[in-house]
């Protein structure tokens, strides 16, 4: 009889605990496969908001910078041949204000490592440069050309306003990779001037390292991969940016399933692979999520990939089988051996234990076997049931774990808006632990006046296809603090729906220090215009001072030189007979340096004009100039003989009265020290300076000078030769200097003692050639 | 008619000047009368008959005023644009000889009605040569207005 209990207890406890046991291994199982599935796609979610946030503040950044004065006023000064007369500032004035602004913005973002501004044609104008904390203002002469490069050519094409988002590839300087790496990623925008011309565009650098870390960090199975495959992120440094560095290394080599996804219109795709097709590959897990950085071009976009083995994603799962079938058969024997004794307490105990198992089933995954009622071998079973349940949630604390070292506040919310989760990020900045705060309405972080506003953002949101979205007006938001005070804040808010009901995530980080930085931008950029306009009206003061000079100069200190000269030639002429020849002589110097003197007053009028004088620019044709200029020469010494020859069609961009007196000094120049040479020679011609203007040139086969005071040569009284050899006031080729610099252009010189010299001269960027000399 | 009865009005506050400019006259045996007023309110006084000139004859006009443009009281451009506005010596010759070769000088003067613009050179030699070309033309070969 007692057998037959024992036994009908032994049955009865077998069937229950094979029943409870096998149910609650296929729940487990399929909830278990759920909550992995569905925290790889949530983590994956947060670093995408991560990546998005980053570069949405790179696209403020980047139109912030075109909209600054220095870009309109460094385009007035380029229009206007160098220098912008509504602020009387030049181009280099304006320059130096832009690099200020990148100084201070590069001071603000520690993932920038570079800020520049790009002319039209590919010239980096102004680059300032963050290398590992250092910031440096790139200087003129190592400034390069970018024109063949993607993200110029790209950004030019579009209109102002638009942006575009490069590619993430590794860094180069002068086409060549720089190494140590430096994986970036650009934002530019294009600039233009008021009359809608293109010019040029303002380009900043992100340091990308920091977004790949994190993605590496997260449990070493992730990879970033672009469009094509190539990863940008992977557990091996080693093998990413194979597009960059020529090699072919990509998803396709190593989860051609994947890669072969990747290809389609998904953006975000998780699967369990339970009959792999190649050969010896077990089970596994494997998706992936799009992040479509550049919106005006969807054909790019980066993927956050993941692949691991069943046995890897699923460890929780087989141990969950393993420890029930192993405990399965334990329980049968014991079964047998309690049924004999204490068959009732022991199918009491293992009902008991399959409850458990049963209520952790439906999620409640804090609940433990209370190890205290249960004796001998349950007792074991207990213990092994709550190694597996601590298994289970140590998975799930990894992604807690993220979740917590982030920075930033990282909330989720019912659909109720009451608080369901607060990471140590919200702690930190809103001063709330989160004990005290799990399980609030939402509505005490928010400032009162915002309450409704944002309920009914709230409920929008829940209704909307959009998976993620931003927060406030520009991403803005003022969130408040446990002590009342209020912070700007930016978030992003993503919902999920986790078995049936809908979860918000909010992810929300402290701007208060980028804010007071954009304040301090402003109030820099406010006082800049308020010195440019107090700058402007000095300017015209002594604007005003220096004409009234000029002109007193050029009438009043001329008379008294007159007045010596002529009574000179009086005192010659109607004494001549009580001088002797020595009294002729010194009255010749006296008559000779006055009018040396009124060679120099006129020399430097003409200089003082040409600094003063406004630019017109318009076609102007040199090759008639000089002939016309040098025709002159002629005339005033008709002796010499000079051959001059003069390239045909050069038609210039410039001031023609400014540039006739260029070429009046320079051709007298060249006539002038060619006045002991044999078979004296001066020829003018123009080649491409290679930015898409012209250099002219005046070659003469004089005198020369040496290379070794060619510092001198432009400089106002700079003399390289004595009056008595070859006379000159040392003004003409610093005012010729000073209109080519006028012009935007440049001014050298080359010569060898003995072997003539030659003068060079641009006429800045805008003074491309015209058709006329295009079809010479 | 005869040529010396034709005058000259030189217009010149500088003294130094005032003398090189005659020399340069008779140098070039230009022998007409000249007359110098020393500021511009004495040359209006003189063109007028008014003031110190009030007992000058009014039908006795010079052949050409040699103007100079800084003057003290009224300046040079202002002289010009009264002898412009007045109808008994609108069409008088008047060449402004002055030491400024400022654009704005040039552009007013001639936007005034100059009939000639002559910077004075440093070098006499040069101004004599000037003067001289001024006698010729102004008061040889151009057919003076009709009185």
């Amino acid at each position: 009889m007692r057998k037959k209990i024992a036994l009908a207890f032994v049955l009865v406890t077998l069937s229950c605990v094979a029943v409870l046991g096998m149910a609650t291994y296929l729940r487990s199982q399929t909830l278990l496969k759920e909550r992995i599935l569905s925290e790889s796609t949530a983590a994956f979610a947060t670093i995408e908001l991560k990546l998005n946030q980053t570069i949405e503040t790179a696209k403020e950044d980047v139109l912030f910078m075109a909209g600054t004065p220095p870009i309109r006023g460094i385009m007035r000064a380029r229009r206007h041949g160098g220098y912008d007369a509504e602020t009387r500032s030049t181009y280099d004035m304006w320059i130096e204000r832009l690099q200020q602004l990148m100084i201070s913005q590069l001071r603000n973002r520690s993932d920038y490592w570079q800020i520049r501004y790009i002319d039209e044609r590919g010239d980096e104008r102004a680059r300032v440069d963050n290398l590992d904390g250092a910031i440096k203002v790139v200087p003129k002469n190592a400034l390069q050309n970018k024109a063949e490069h993607a993200y110029f050519t790209e950004t030019s094409k579009l209109p102002a306003g638009a942006i575009y988002v490069s590619p993430l590839n590794l860094n180069r300087e002068h086409g060549r990779i720089e190494t140590p790496h430096r994986p970036t990623l650009r934002a530019a925008t294009p600039v233009y001037s008021v009359l809608g011309e293109q010019q040029g565009i303002i380009v900043i650098n992100l340091y990308a390292a920091r977004l790949l870390e994190k993605i590496r960090m997260l449990d070493g199975q992730a990879y970033l991969v672009n469009q094509d495959g190539f990863f940008l992120a992977h557990p091996d440094p080693a093998k990413t940016f194979g597009f960059d560095l020529g090699f072919d290394y990509r998803l396709q080599n190593i989860h051609p399933l994947l890669a072969e996804k990747l290809h389609g219109d998904n953006n975000e795709f998780v699967e369990y692979v339970t009959e792999p097709q190649l050969p010896d590959a077990e089970e596994h897990v494997h998706g992936f999520r799009k992040i479509r950085y550049d919106p005006s071009n969807p054909k790019n976009f980066w993927a956050l990939a993941f692949d691991l083995p069943a046995s890897v994603a699923f460890a929780p799962i087989t141990t969950l089988r393993n420890e029930f079938l192993g405990f399965g058969l334990l329980i049968a024997v014991l079964g047998a051996i309690a049924g004999m004794t204490w068959a009732g307490r022991f199918s009491r105990q293992a009902v008991e234990l399959a409850t458990t198992a049963g209520e952790i089933a439906q999620g409640r995954t804090d609940l433990r076997v209370d190890l205290a009622t249960k004796t001998d071998e349950f007792h074991v079973l207990g213990q092994a049931f709550n190694r597996m349940m601590e298994s289970l949630v140590s998975s799930e604390s990894r992604f807690s774990n993220i979740v917590n070292l982030a920075a930033d506040a990282i909330v989720t919310v019912s659909e109720d808006q009451r608080i369901l989760s607060f990471n140590r990020g919200a702690e930190r900045i809103f001063g709330y632990a989160a004990e005290e705060i799990v399980g609030q309405p939402l509505d005490i972080l928010i400032p009162q006046r915002f309450v409704n506003a944002h309920g009914q953002h709230m409920r929008d949101f829940a209704q909307e296809p959009h998976q993620a979205r931003a927060m406030g007006k520009n991403r803005r938001i003022a969130g408040l603090r446990k002590d009342g005070t209020e912070f700007p804040a930016e978030a992003n808010v993503s919902k999920l729906t986790e078995g049936g009901r809908m979860v918000f995530t909010a992810f929300l980080r402290d701007v208060t220090e980028r804010v007071r930085a954009e304040e301090e931008i402003r109030r820099l950029n406010a006082e800049l215009e308020s010195r440019v306009v107090q700058r402007t009206a000095e300017l015209e003061v002594s604007n005003k001072e220096l004409e009234a000079f000029s002109y007193s100069v050029s009438h009043d200190l001329r008379a008294p030189l007159r007045s010596i000269d002529g009574f000179g030639q009086a005192l010659l002429e109607d004494c001549a007979n009580r001088l002797d020849d020595q009294g002729r002589h010194y009255l010749n110097r006296v008559r000779s340096a006055t009018q040396h003197m009124g060679q120099l007053i006129d020399d430097l009028l003409k200089l003082s004009r040409a600094a003063r004088a406004e630019i017109h620019r318009e076609p102007v044709d040199m090759t008639q100039m000089a002939q016309t200029v040098f025709a002159e020469q002629r005339r005033a010494e008709p002796d010499r003989k000079v051959e001059l020859q003069v390239q045909d069609g050069m038609v210039a961009e410039g001031d023609q009265r400014l540039l006739r007196i260029v070429l009046e000094n320079l051709l007298s120049n060249a006539w002038k020290f060619t006045s002991r040479t044999e078979q004296a020679r001066i020829e003018m011609a123009s080649f491409p300076d290679g930015t898409g203007g012209r250099a002219y040139y005046v070659r003469d086969n004089g005198v020369g000078f040496d290379m070794a005071y060619v510092d001198k040569l432009f400089g106002a009284f700079q003399r390289l030769h004595t009056p008595a050899d070859f006379p000159g006031t040392g003004i003409g080729l610093a005012t010729v200097q000073r209109i080519i610099h006028r012009h935007g252009g440049r001014a050298w010189a080359e010569s060898e003692v003995g072997k003539g010299a030659s003068f060079y001269f641009t006429l800045g960027p805008f003074a491309r050639p015209s058709s006329l000399e295009n079809t010479i | 008619m005869n040529m010396n009865a034709l005058t000259i009005l030189l217009v010149e506050d500088n003294p130094d000047d005032e003398e090189l400019t005659l020399r340069a006259l008779r140098q070039n045996n230009i022998m007409n009368q000249v007359n110098v007023a020393r500021d511009g309110a004495e040359a209006i006084d003189y063109l007028f008959c008014q003031g110190a000139y009030k007992a000058r004859d009014p039908l006795q006009k010079p052949a050409i005023v040699m103007l100079d443009l800084k003057l003290p009281k009224i300046d040079g451009l202002e002289v010009l644009r009264r002898i412009r506005a007045d109808e008994r010596t609108r069409l008088m010759p008047v060449v402004i000889l002055t030491s400024s070769k400022e654009e704005q000088d040039l552009i007013k003067g001639y936007s005034l009605g100059a009939n000639s613009y002559i910077r004075k050179p440093v070098d006499f030699n040069q101004f004599v040569n000037t003067v001289g070309q001024l006698g010729l033309y102004w008061l040889v070969l151009n057919e003076a207005p009709p009185r």
